[in-house]
């Protein structure tokens, strides 16, 4: 009894001062730091380097990522006297680990990504970059047109920088190489819907054991078609014609929308469309290549289909009002180090051999250079069992053209041709178009009419529901959720921005 | 003398045992007190750059999306009527295969049955998900292929027919759950006291006798207990099971949209703090006066079973 009690009041007593020192040490940790480097700093003595803290996105693994980072030291450090930290976040779990960064100062520069820019302005999260963008060198400000920068600007402010990606869209249909070429077509005879149609018929009588056609991915029948959401991906009231319409609709009496699903709705019911489309699983080209699909809608930049797949351009290269500022770079607002933030902004658009180091990681280890300028990855390795496969994924960073582009892409002049693909796109009326539903006073709105276009927009687009009947039903509930006062909003808004240009 | 020595023995020995109560109950203050603090962001307009505190006070304008519309109706009504389902199934089943369990007198055979149980409970909804959509596929799945249509019947496209989903989403989500509240109650069945069993054999009641008045009111408190904490949750709904279970499947949004489903929808583009804070203050808020109004009429009705 007496040894159990002193056992359960040492026990008391250790917790005790365990805590009360956990407690001691949290608290005194913050007032260190500051202090330390308050006396340290004094004098002429020679400041460290300040490291930047930058966020991507990773897709594949990134287990070398410090190898790759050490290596940019060598170079940041002796040319631009900073330092950088690499933190790469899965495509999977960015949403959640980004809002948490974006809390605190501890990232600096940003990846404005998954989320409309607006949102993040609207949030307080991006630091204005005008005055960086009008002292930047030269070589920066020759990367993108003035219409282009003004895609990440709102209400005049600079808040982020584009990348180097595909802006622009061309809508297409993906087929089976081999079976389009067994029906006697070439890709490039198939200009319209008609000519599509026709050819789908025809597939669906030869391969009937197979889906004639199906999704683009999951039950999504095209990402793109030619409405513009103006501002938002989720295509609460559109301009249609390829951005080029001037009046906002509500997205189901859209006459493009109307036009496609009354097409959409006809295969459906002669057996042309997948019958699971609505719990589909797959993307549209793994069904082509395994055999078993033969289409799919899609929309698609300059870059090579994937092999066994070949495709034809339906709607060319539109770039509605969303997609410039859908991947874009800044500066945290809430980061300690703006300056130096942007001095790596600038480095990593213009300096190829950082470029080079961060897209393709380290020559022979990473990738190999072969002798027509493209990089391949090393014998028997792919960007997914790479120890550094983000040479694929050139697209979620700051700017490629310069870097040795990865063989699959297409070919040594890929991002040229990446940059005249996007300064041929036709670009959205919208462009420019700010979404801010709160200042508009149209959020509560927004959230119904999301959720009512959420029933059947995909039903829809995929000829699973009737249009005829389902239509004018999809539209009355709209309205009741709002869709004219957002409409009026948006019209507003538009009327401004283009009596502006 | 002797008095004042026990006293402050019992002192002592109560300090001893308030000494070892504050890690707890400090975990308790910075994991469900603290956080208290941040309510206010449901009356804000939350600002990353400005933090909690300096943030603009919006009033009750982020409450409002969630009473405007129809759908919003809907959605609570699908919350509602959903948990009152899921509470009277579960606790009917869980009270059922408990008493099972108990008759069960193969010691090996009930430890098996007990794990084959929980399994359902561990598995994440994503991957219940999958299992449904292998019976439910249209093209390939079970029940399409190798039930219907062996029977000669015409194959069902369940992710478009809205009327079976309020069934499919209840069996689902009773297979998932029953095994954890099944083991709860069996827990206190072995509980009751052995004598009371054989009280009852001696007065020749027989299997169903002893089960309807030994077994149940001594799992009454129990059933009492897990049903006012489950009111408390009524204004809840599991997000897996109403947005991954159905595909998200837009034809079925009238049966399976609840609130979080909706609120999850509507805030994923404007990524609205403010507004989703709302959605959870005003969940819990109608939950805390649903218990304290559920266990104030069990209290009325029967003073020893009400919670507190």
């Amino acid at each position: 009894m007496n040894i159990f009690k002193s056992v359960t009041k040492t026990l008391a007593a250790v917790m005790l001062a365990a805590m009360l020192a956990g407690c001691g040490g949290a608290s005194n940790a913050p007032d260190a730091a500051p202090g330390a480097s308050g006396t340290g700093a004094s004098g002429a003595e020679p400041k460290d380097a300040v490291t930047v803290n930058a966020a991507f996105l990773s897709v594949y693994n990134m287990a070398d990522a410090q190898l790759v980072q050490d290596a940019m030291n060598k170079i940041l450090e002796e040319k631009y006297g900073i330092k950088i930290q690499l933190t790469f976040i899965s495509a999977g779990s960015w949403r959640e680990q980004t809002n948490m960064l974006l809390t605190g100062s501890e990232a600096d520069l940003m990846t404005y990504f998954m989320l409309p820019l607006s949102t993040f302005v609207s949030n307080g999260q991006c630091l204005p970059l005008d005055k960086y963008v009008a002292a930047a060198g030269d070589k920066f400000k020759s990367l993108f047109s003035p219409e282009q920068l003004s895609g990440c600007q709102i209400g005049g402010v600079q808040y982020a920088i584009p990348n180097l990606r595909n802006y622009g869209n061309d809508v297409i249909v993906n087929f089976d190489e081999a079976k389009l070429e067994q029906l006697g077509y070439k890709p490039e005879d198939v200009k319209t819907m008609e000519d599509v149609e026709k050819i789908l018929y025809e597939a669906h009588k030869a391969f009937p054991d197979i889906y004639t056609l199906v999704p683009q991915a999951s039950s999504t029948f095209s990402q793109a078609w030619t409405w513009d959401g103006l501002g938002d991906q989720n295509n609460v009231a559109v301009i249609g014609n390829r951005g080029q319409d001037t009046t906002v609709t509500d997205i189901f009496e859209n006459k493009d929308f109307i036009e496609l699903c009354r097409r959409t709705h006809k295969w459906y019911e002669d057996g042309l469309m997948m019958g699971d489309a609505l719990s589909n699983q797959e993307t549209g080209t793994n069904m082509i290549q395994n055999g078993a699909a033969f289409a799919a809608f899609a929309n698609s930049s300059n870059a090579a289909p994937p092999a066994g797949v070949t495709k034809s351009v339906i709607f060319s290269n539109w770039t509605d009002s969303t997609n410039i500022s859908a991947l874009t770079f800044g500066i945290n607002s809430l980061s300690k180090h703006p300056d130096e933030t942007w001095t790596l902004l600038e480095a990593l658009y213009t300096d190829t051999e950082l470029m080079t180091l961060l897209i393709d990681g380290i020559e022979g280890a990473h990738y190999v250079l072969n002798s027509d300028g493209t990089a391949s990855y090393p014998e028997g390795v792919t960007a997914s069992t790479s120890a550094y496969g983000n040479a694929t994924v050139y697209w979620a960073m700051p700017y490629a053209k310069g870097v040795p582009p990865i063989v699959d892409l297409g070919g040594p002049a890929f991002f040229d041709e990446l940059i005249a693909f996007n300064n041929a796109s036709l670009l959205s009326k919208g462009t420019g178009f700010v979404l801010d539903t709160d200042a508009m006073g149209i959020t509560d709105e927004y959230t119904a009419c999301i959720n009512v276009k959420d029933k059947y927009y995909n039903g829809l687009m995929c000829g699973v529901l009737d249009p005829e009947t389902t239509l004018p039903a999809a539209h009355r509930e709209m309205v009741d959720a709002g869709i004219e006062k957002i409409c009026a909003a948006k019209q507003k808004a538009l009327d401004e921005l283009l009596g502006r240009i | 003398m002797p008095q004042k020595t026990k006293k402050t023995r019992g002192l002592k020995m109560t300090v001893t045992l308030y000494t070892m109560m504050i890690p707890g109950l400090i975990y308790l203050i910075i994991n469900n007190y603290i956080p208290m603090v941040g309510l206010q962001i449901a009356f804000k307009k939350f600002n990353y750059s400005l933090g909690m505190w300096k943030s603009p006070w919006t009033g009750l304008s982020n409450f409002t999306y969630l009473f405007k519309t129809k759908d919003a109706l809907n959605m609570t009504i699908n919350t509602l009527l959903y948990n009152i389902v899921f509470l009277i199934t579960g606790t009917v089943f869980a009270v059922f295969i408990a008493i099972l369990l108990n008759e069960l007198r193969n010691v090996r055979a009930k430890k098996i049955y007990q794990v084959i149980f929980l399994i359902p409970y561990l598995i994440s909804m994503v991957i219940v998900s999958y299992i449904v959509f292998a019976f439910l596929s249209f093209d390939k799945g079970f029940i399409n292929n190798s039930l219907l249509k062996p029977l000669g019947l015409p194959a069902v496209n369940w992710y478009m027919q809205p009327s079976y989903w309020p069934y499919i989403l209840t069996g689902v989500n009773l297979w998932k759950v029953f095994g954890y509240s099944s083991i709860i109650y069996y827990a206190t069945v072995i509980g009751i006291d052995t004598a009371l069993y054989e009280a009852a054999v001696i007065d020749r009641a027989d299997a169903w006798q002893r089960i309807w008045h030994v077994t149940l009111p001594g799992l009454r408190n129990t059933i009492i207990t897990l049903t006012v904490l489950g009111i408390g949750r009524i204004f809840y709904s599991d997000f897996g099971l109403f947005y991954q279970v159905p595909q998200n499947s837009g034809v079925l949004a009238n049966v399976t949209q609840t609130i979080d489903v909706y609120v999850y929808k509507g805030l994923t583009q404007l990524n609205d703090i403010g507004r989703s804070s709302a959605a959870s203050f005003y969940q819990s808020v109608v939950g805390f006066a649903l218990v304290l109004t559920a266990n104030f009429a069990v209290s009325k009705l029967d003073r020893d079973s009400a919670l507190f």
